[in-house]
């Protein structure tokens, strides 16, 4: 006979085991505790040893195709993103929810909403996330907020009980145990969610107050086979500085084009990092988040259409706050960029699976929108480096590279393509009504040579130590006003 | 931050396009807008086809066929053979249907494909203008009598069917026009990306469009300003967004079109200053533009004045009358014809004036789309339009009055739209007028079967037996060296044009320096072409050249062309 401490003690390490191997145990390919399967390593292995030689005995030859190839495919990237921002142009694919529509469900008809904030050293901003959580309107009754704290990040964990969260919200200490990643904390918080609907905040988010009945009334009126809805994701401090501009100006594009463009083509929608709302009940079915990924919720978003299950955008937005300092800035970006290649390369680990389960729309996006971001953000420096030799020193090795065609098309890419990039930054821009980031839309191409320093980290990290969870510090925009 | 809140003007009006959104029965419908261009095609195919049978297709358009036939067909098929000249979209356009050559030769060796284009692009032109008048909700019966005015314009007729740029410079212009219209209206920035992207297609068709490219994204940043709300600072940079979202794409296409003839040919602006540029040609022919604009200032205004007067005599009637209607409702839409047009005629007849211009008739065509669209915003209607009929009592019903003007009060739309369409249509008998008057249509005055057409048809039978003949010598491929900028219709007729070095090749200049080296074996020049390269290059051929054994000269029976075959062997 067990007593009471003892049940809770084992229901906590049962949680745990779940939350760190839940995944690997349902769909072991789906994981990325390991990098790349074995055919991938030998895939990998055997690419390196016949292209060794032959780069030796042809290098022109080699290098010749290598560039063709990697020019087609910088143009595909382009060009998809185009037909997206087209897609997304011609009606509204966000899913909308008025005031009054979300405002009209009886409280007693709602569902619990389990909402979970994994935070981890963040002892400055969670008094403020509390705020933030009583601003929602939704019945208290109803809520289940779970703040995700680490067991040993005690500062955060006093400074929570300082605050004095209300009844409804209740401190859930992960026990300290690698791998020390959100989607751990998220997957361990899920194991106690009462909820019959789950989301996820930041410690710094600042979701629209009505979201959670958007969503309630948004999952009704789609049917089951929609499982998750992802909110926009926006800055309040979009104004602080240089980084904060290209930022916003980055997820206006990004939450108001290309996912509306994705659900328009009804391709996979890789999540944004929070203000997912999902069905408690298909979230842990599909295993939830990949706890060794460090982009989990595009892997999940990828995951979910695997499994035949379908994700919509809703219009509602959570303002988080951008990262307004470079070096922070460049952390994060490489964690997303290492996350989406890892992403790219767990679910090609079966590609005759993963384009029967996703369809060719799937497999596009997949390729070109999850594995092209990132390699494309990388190859940026590298062309614009060999322009830079070319029209300066003009070597005839780098002319040689280009075979025609394909020099053609690296033109129209280097020029149209960063034009046409730069110019649906300027109608993102006016599509949000922020006229005064038209300054920042036009020197977008100083942002990408920031993004290729991301990517070329992000690549050496995933060589490195692809599960390092890179800390994003928050809060840097009240460190500014009180000095 | 500025919110800015479209104009509600005409909320009611579109129709068309609030129920496009919705679901619509899946048979196909018989619109207006396609019965318009289905009966214009129609007719624009027949003109094309009689230019095509008449053997009087202009030089020009021929030569747009051969500048897009050299990218497949040449001995060095690549796109850049399209030339930098010449705006390369009339050409690029052809591509696609090159292919068909196999099936119908006379798409290429006539350039028929061509004047089939050009009917495309007019039906085009002429639906959209439609869909503008719909949208301006002048009412039926003037949608109806303005699209006609507009389709049976001789111009339009002319243009629609004889293969020149017009078709397609119209054709965008007007999209522009409708973008703009729908932007006036609807405030979408979508619609200024579809603006910016026909205005810098439009530049890839016809180097005019700079004007507008200029005219538009001001005359949008001004009426963002207007519109605008709140603090001037937002206001100011709503403004400066939305003339970016109109003006970068045509700074772009002017730009990547500099930039690429800079590094293939060696030539920001190969139009003009090329040796076989519009500059070049405009100081070669100086003489005679002259003899029929005038050398003066007030010579050449009195000249453009008669021909665009010609083409459509009340439109400056017109822009007043649709200025002060668009100021009294305060309707801007009567911004989108005038910002995209006038800047186009402006532009053409600045160039009139300063003598760097031909001064064709053609230059003046914006005019026409011009005046039937002004006569549209001039009774362009604020709300859904409701039916004057019904709203009228019927005659000797009760009514408060009675004469002439009971019956002008009562009837006033009705006035106003036959005035409108009137002043509209008198432009068709009056252009068809201007259009047989030789001094002012220089070019189409020719075209009716009379002296011009004999004479296009006798160069075309030359042209013919000049391929014919080298055909039949049965010559590899690179034998024959020549100036393809002259031997365009030559190359289209020849049932081997690879066997032609030609001047997009890019081993032309080596082989025009070496031609025995590079296994040519026989020279082809013109005797008039100025600047014929290889002619250039062995100036003595002129002399001696026919004299050769093996050497052969055609003559057409006008004497418009003139055309020897040199051997190379001779040349030492």
């Amino acid at each position: 006979m067990t007593t009471l401490d003892d049940a809770a003690v084992d229901r906590r390490a049962d949680a745990l085991a779940e939350s760190i191997d839940g995944l690997r145990n349902r769909w072991p390919r789906h994981c990325a505790q390991v990098v790349l399967s074995r055919a991938q390593r030998i895939g990998l292995a055997a690419v390196v040893v016949l292209s060794t030689p032959a780069l030796v005995c042809w290098t022109t030859l080699v290098l010749q195709v290598v560039i063709a190839a990697v020019t087609v495919l910088y143009a595909a990237v382009i060009a998809f993103r185009i037909v997206l921002i087209w897609a997304a142009g011609r009606h509204e694919h966000r899913i909308r929810v008025t005031d009054e529509e979300a405002r009209a469900v009886p409280d007693a008809e709602l569902p619990v909403y389990t909402v979970l904030v994994p935070a981890y050293r963040e002892p400055d901003v969670i008094g403020l996330l509390l705020e933030q959580l009583t601003a929602l309107e939704y019945p208290v009754s109803r809520l289940d907020i779970k703040l995700l704290l680490e067991a040993d990040d005690r500062e955060t964990i006093a400074a929570a009980r300082a605050a004095g969260p209300g009844p409804h919200v209740e401190i859930v200490l992960v026990p300290p145990a690698p791998p020390r990643t959100k989607p751990k904390a998220c997957n361990y918080g899920l194991q106690f969610a009462r909820g019959e609907l789950v989301t996820i905040y930041d410690a710094e988010d600042r979701p629209e107050p009505l979201q959670l009945r958007r969503a309630v009334v948004a999952l009704r009126r789609l049917g089951p086979s929609v499982v998750c809805l992802q909110a926009e994701l926006g800055y309040f401090n979009s104004g602080q500085n240089r980084i904060t501009r290209w930022f916003t100006i980055d997820y206006a594009t990004w939450f108001r084009s290309l996912l509306p463009g994705l659900a328009a083509l009804r391709m996979p929608i890789p999540l944004g990092g929070t203000s997912n709302h999902f069905r408690t009940e298909a979230l842990r079915e599909v295993g939830a988040w990949d706890p060794f990924n460090v982009t989990e919720d595009a892997d999940l978003g990828i995951r979910l259409a695997r499994l035949g299950h379908r994700v919509g955008v809703l219009d509602s937005v959570t303002l988080e706050e951008a990262n307004s300092d470079f070096i922070n800035w460049v952390k994060q970006r490489s964690r997303w960029y290492k996350g989406y290649l890892v992403t790219w390369l767990v679910h090609m680990r079966t590609p005759r699976t993963t384009a029967r389960q996703l369809g060719w729309r799937g497999l596009v996006c997949l390729n070109l929108f999850v594995g092209g971001t990132p390699v494309t953000a990388l190859l940026n420096i590298v062309f614009w480096g060999m322009t830079a030799v070319w029209f300066v020193a003009r070597p005839a090795a780098v002319e040689a590279l280009f075979l025609p065609p394909f020099y053609y098309l690296g033109m129209v890419c280097l020029v149209f393509g960063n034009a046409v990039v730069a110019y649906l930054n300027v109608l993102a821009v006016r599509r949000i009504d922020r006229p005064d980031l038209l300054g920042a839309a036009l020197l977008s191409p100083v942002y990408w040579a920031m993004m290729s320093v991301a990517a070329a980290k992000a690549v050496l990290q995933l060589v490195l130590d692809p599960s390092y969870w890179e800390k994003t510090t928050h809060g840097l925009h009240l460190a500014r006003r009180t000095p | 931050m500025t919110r800015v809140a479209p104009v509600e003007v005409g909320a009611g009006i579109y129709r068309s396009s609030a129920t496009a959104a919705a679901p619509r029965p899946r048979r196909p419908r018989l619109t207006e807008g396609r019965v318009v261009f289905a009966l214009c095609l129609l007719s624009y195919t027949a003109v094309a086809l009689w230019f095509w049978r008449a053997a009087a297709i202009p030089v020009d358009a021929v030569s747009r066929v051969a500048n897009a036939y050299y990218v497949v067909f040449s001995r060095d098929p690549h796109l850049a053979a399209v030339g930098f000249v010449w705006s390369p979209l009339p050409s690029l356009v052809l591509i696609p249907a090159l292919p068909l050559k196999a099936v119908a030769p006379a798409l290429t060796r006539d350039a028929l494909v061509a004047v089939l284009s050009s009917a495309v692009f007019m039906a085009g032109t002429v639906a959209v203008c439609n869909d503008i008048l719909r949208r301006f909700g002048v009412g039926r019966a003037a949608t109806i009598g303005l699209t006609v005015a507009l389709a049976v314009h001789p111009m339009i007729l002319v243009y629609g069917g004889n293969g020149m740029s017009e078709g397609g410079f119209l054709f965008l212009l007007a999209v522009a026009i409708r973008a703009f219209v729908r932007w006036l209206v609807e405030g979408k920035a979508e619609r200024l990306v579809a603006v910016g992207v026909s205005l810098s297609l439009a530049y890839a068709t016809r180097y005019e469009a700079v004007a507008p490219a200029v005219a538009v994204p001001a005359v949008v940043a001004a009426a963002s300003w207007c519109r605008g709300r709140g603090r001037a600072t937002g206001r100011w940079s709503t403004a400066c967004t939305d003339a970016v979202l109109v003006a970068l794409p045509v700074v772009l296409s002017v730009a990547g079109w500099a930039l690429a003839s800079r590094v293939i040919v060696g030539q920001w602006l190969a139009t003009f200053s090329s040796e076989y540029g519009n500059s070049a040609q405009v100081a070669a022919a100086l003489r005679g533009i002259e003899a029929a604009t005038g050398d003066t200032l007030p010579a050449r205004l009195a000249y453009g004045l008669r021909q665009s007067l010609g083409l459509a005599p009340l439109a400056p009637l017109l822009l007043l009358l649709a200025a002060a209607v668009g100021i009294r409702r305060r309707d801007p839409r009567v911004l989108a014809p005038a910002a995209v047009l006038l800047p186009v005629l402006a532009f053409d007849n600045v160039a009139l004036l300063t003598g760097t211009s031909f001064g064709w008739l053609r230059f003046q065509i914006t005019v026409v789309p011009l005046a039937v669209l002004l006569g549209g915003a001039a009774l362009a209607r604020r709300a859904a339009p409701v039916p004057a009929a019904r709203a009228a009592p019927a005659p000797g019903g009760v009514g408060d009055g009675s004469g002439p003007m009971w019956w002008l009060r009562t009837h006033r739309r009705a006035v106003a739209t036959a005035a409108v369409i009137v002043a509209v249509a008198l432009a068709v008998p009056i252009a068809a007028v201007t259009l047989r008057t030789p001094r002012l249509a220089r070019e189409e005055s020719g075209w009716p079967p009379a002296a011009g057409a004999r004479r296009e048809a006798s160069l075309v039978r030359l042209n013919t037996r000049v391929a014919q003949e080298i055909d039949d010598l049965a010559l590899p491929d690179g034998a024959v060296l020549t100036d393809s900028a002259y031997s365009f219709a030559i190359i289209l007729a020849s049932r081997h044009p690879r066997q032609f070095v030609i001047t997009s090749d890019r081993d032309f200049r080596q082989t025009l320096r070496d031609p025995r080296g590079h296994q040519v074996r026989y020279l082809l020049v013109s005797a008039k072409g100025a600047a014929d390269a290889v002619r250039g290059a062995y100036q003595y051929v002129d002399f001696f050249g026919p004299g050769l054994p093996g050497a052969r000269v055609w003559t057409d029976e006008l004497g418009a062309g003139w055309w020897t075959l040199v051997p190379v062997e001779g040349l030492d």
